[in-house]
């Protein structure tokens, strides 16, 4: 099976599908938040945001909060629009017949 | 090498992924009980303000407004750890856009009655009535934006 149009695999791998799909509900999401969604540690999920970042899928916001500065992600308009075409893709992807699921 | 109904299994466990995640924000998503009533009043205050027919007051009152606000929205975000705008596409965007058209609508209704017709009390009123759209359609666009959500779209 060809990977149909807009299967993204920077997006595909299961931590980054996940910190895209909670960005998506959202405008912004702190990285605390991000990170417990997604149950993964502060290193992990700093890796995984640089190489979405790379990809301009994700911007990254520094805003103080009292005495701390406090780490805003948010999905790129770009980062949106190859999410929800990569959405669409797996759909695609799911409701794809088999040749032998298909009647005689 | 894989088959077609591995590619198959490994696209439906990604969407259930997306699914479970979208449902996560959904429950992020509950605003504080004040939230509301305290956006209302600063909405409220707002448009009433505009019966002093005093530029002075209305630059002192507009901007103690906009610092509530941007205080409101940063305690939200700090309590939620996640910041939903009211612009956004379907049925939750359009509630917004509702509650928009109806502050203006009530201050234009509120200048005609003021100004052209003499009733002090039309921007006082006018207010009350924003304040009180304010925390129907804001408690409507939370249940809203969370069902949506839960639905996937």
């Amino acid at each position: 099976m060809n990977s149909p149009t807009g299967f993204d695999p920077v997006i595909h791998a299961p931590n980054r599908l996940q910190i895209c799909a909670l960005l998506s509900a959202v405008d912004s999401a702190e990285f605390a938040t991000v990170r417990d969604a997604v149950g993964v540690s502060d290193s992990v999920l700093s890796k995984q945001v640089r190489t979405l970042q790379e990809a301009g899928y994700i911007s990254v916001r520094k805003a103080p909060l009292g005495s701390r500065t406090h780490t805003w992600l948010a999905l790129t308009k770009s980062g949106r629009s190859a999410f929800d075409a990569h959405v669409a893709a797996l759909q695609q992807i799911l409701a794809t017949k088999t040749p032998e699921s298909t009647p005689a | 090498m894989r088959n077609d109904n591995d590619i198959r299994t490994e696209a439906g466990t990604a969407l259930l992924a997306v699914q479970k995640q979208r449902a996560a924000a959904a429950d992020r998503l509950v605003t504080p009980w004040w939230y509301h009533p305290c956006l209302a009043v600063l909405v409220g205050v707002m448009i009433a303000v505009q019966a002093a027919h005093s530029p002075v007051a209305t630059t002192i009152v507009v901007a103690l407004v906009v610092s509530g606000m941007g205080l409101l929205a940063s305690s939200y975000q700090r309590i939620t750890g996640v910041w939903v705008s009211g612009c956004r596409r379907g049925r939750a965007g359009r509630i917004t856009l509702a509650l928009v058209a109806s502050y203006v609508a009530l201050v234009l209704v509120g200048g005609f009655l003021d100004y052209v017709l003499g009733q002090r009390w039309a921007f006082v009123a006018a207010g009350a009535v924003a304040a009180i759209l304010t925390i129907v359609l804001g408690r409507r666009f939370d249940e809203t934006l969370r069902e949506e959500l839960r639905a996937g779209s």
